[in-house]
């Protein structure tokens, strides 16, 4: 066999079993610690850190990471690899109970995000990429409103609007696939700029301003709205099949859980309530950001990791529909103010993604045949 | 299956032959190409214009691409994938597939059968 060359050397396989621990610590420990505030006495006592900061476990440490390196992956530039690498040193630091040193970690990762997609962006000014940029910085924003000890509601809408934008430009980019109106553009980049307003005034030392908050969870909603009228996966006519249709499936239903999520957080701000009050907030990040990771997962990862893939089977939406329903009862515990009823929702919760886990691992081959042969 | 070249670019002349043997390679690379899909899109790289350069010669065979966004994670596993599907249809020959930036990719650049399929009415103009 003569030699083959591709453009693009590869260094992401060795460092694979490395960057896996990293993001399963960080998801382990935030899903713990979460269990525990949910009533579960899963951790002994002194493992304060899971507990005390299981939001930023979650966002900074198992998200950041995995966005960050799926993003170094893609850029093939030394510098990206920074920001995997500091999310997977401020989970340590918090693990340590270290929480200054964790979220100077956290904050370097998300600038060095930041900065990254900067330089793509001077190559390729596309809307997509400023979207996705945003939301990194949003990373490094919520990061340093919580260094400065701003009030957490803040903090998590900044840290939303990171995951959020982040999806939000990578479902722009595939919008291109499919015809899109002059007001359907509009209306996508109306809906970012009500967002980004809302975060700036959010910032401000006004703290749990009302307006703001609502404004923010409107735009989660109008972009809910958007995506189900106007994604690829939303787009009918078009011919699915086997994982792709497993994708349109997840991301059609987290759209939903986002809708939800949206107009519970402007009915609870019309009502003068925090913006990270429990209910909504739980609905965007479990019902929609872990529909968009269970649908995108079984596409990305067997890319990245150089694998085959078996195609999936009846079994394969059980995760998301077990996570669905731990969001439905979570939602209802949060309504009734109902303490078994989230504690039954967090172990639904906490099923779906080992459930997910299994699947993964169960249908993940090698090794890695042309796309042609899967 | 001629290469779409791009908005704005000139077909590549200097890459066409009338030559038997060479078109016939260029088919078998272009085919072999056709089994190269983007399995969100479930379309071949082909079809989405993805193809923005191919020279087939007895030694080399040598493609370049234009990937749709600098940040998809795709872009590896679409590349070794062309690797491989070339390498199948040419054992003897060395593959090198290179990655342009120099061109953007639009969707003016997909086929007329994979823009149908995504509900493009090119009909209306």
């Amino acid at each position: 066999m003569r030699k083959a060359e591709s453009a693009r050397p590869r260094r992401f396989a060795a460092a694979v079993p490395l960057l896996a621990l990293g993001a399963a610590l960080a998801l382990i420990s935030g899903l713990a610690g979460g269990l525990v505030r949910m009533g579960w006495p899963l951790l002994p006592e002194r493992a304060l850190a899971p507990v005390a900061l299981h939001g930023a476990l979650m966002v900074c440490g198992f998200f950041g990471f995995v966005i960050s390196l799926e993003r170094a992956a893609a850029l093939h530039q030394r510098l990206a690899w920074a920001a995997p690498a500091l999310a997977a040193l401020g989970t340590l630091a918090a693990l340590a109970l270290q929480p200054g040193a964790a979220a100077l970690a956290w904050l370097a990762a998300g600038l060095v995000l930041t900065l990254a997609y900067a330089g793509v962006l001077r190559r390729t000014p596309v809307l997509h990429v400023a979207v996705e940029g945003a939301g990194a910085l949003c990373w490094a924003g919520g990061t340093l409103l919580w260094m400065l000890d701003r009030p957490f509601s803040v903090v998590v809408a900044w840290w939303g609007s990171f995951l959020v934008l982040t999806i939000a430009g990578e479902r722009r980019e595939l919008a291109r696939f499919v015809p899109l109106s002059a007001g359907a553009r509009s209306g996508y980049l109306a809906v970012l700029a009500l967002q980004a307003t809302a975060l700036v005034v959010l910032a401000v030392p006004w703290h749990d301003h009302p307006l703001a908050a609502g404004a923010w969870w409107a735009s989660m909603a109008l972009l809910a709205l958007w995506l189900l009228r106007f994604d690829l996966a939303c787009r009918a006519g078009i011919n699915r099949a086997g994982w792709a249709l497993h994708t349109a499936r997840c991301l059609r239903l987290g759209y939903a859980w986002l809708a939800l999520a949206g107009g519970w957080g402007v009915a609870n701000a019309l009502r003068g309530m925090p913006l990270d009050a429990p209910g909504p907030l739980h609905m965007l990040l479990l019902g929609f950001v872990f529909a968009m990771v269970f649908g995108h997962a079984p596409i990305v990862l067997p890319a990245l990791l150089r694998r085959a893939i078996a195609a999936p089977s009846g079994i394969t939406l059980a995760p998301v529909l077990v996570m669905s329903a731990g969001v439905a009862l979570r939602g209802l515990g949060d309504a009734l103010g109902a303490a078994p009823l989230r504690a039954g929702a967090g172990a639904l919760q906490a099923l779906a993604i080992l459930a997910f886990a299994a699947v993964m691992l169960t249908r993940l081959r090698r090794p890695s045949p042309p796309l042609s042969a899967r | 299956m001629p290469i779409n070249p791009g908005r704005g670019r000139p077909a590549d002349h200097g890459a066409m032959d009338t030559n038997d043997s060479f078109d016939a390679d260029r088919r078998k690379a272009m085919d072999a190409l056709t089994q190269v899909v983007d399995p969100e899109i479930c379309e071949n790289i082909v079809e989405l214009g993805l193809v923005e350069r191919l020279q087939v010669e007895p030694a080399i065979v040598e493609l370049t691409l234009v990937l749709t966004s600098p940040t998809c994670p795709m872009g590896d596993a679409i590349i070794d994938d062309a690797v491989q599907a070339l390498q199948q249809a040419f054992p003897d020959r060395e593959v090198r597939v290179l990655e342009t930036h120099e061109v953007d990719w639009s969707p003016q650049r997909m086929g007329a059968a994979a823009r149908k399929r995504l509900g493009w009415d090119d009909a209306q103009g």
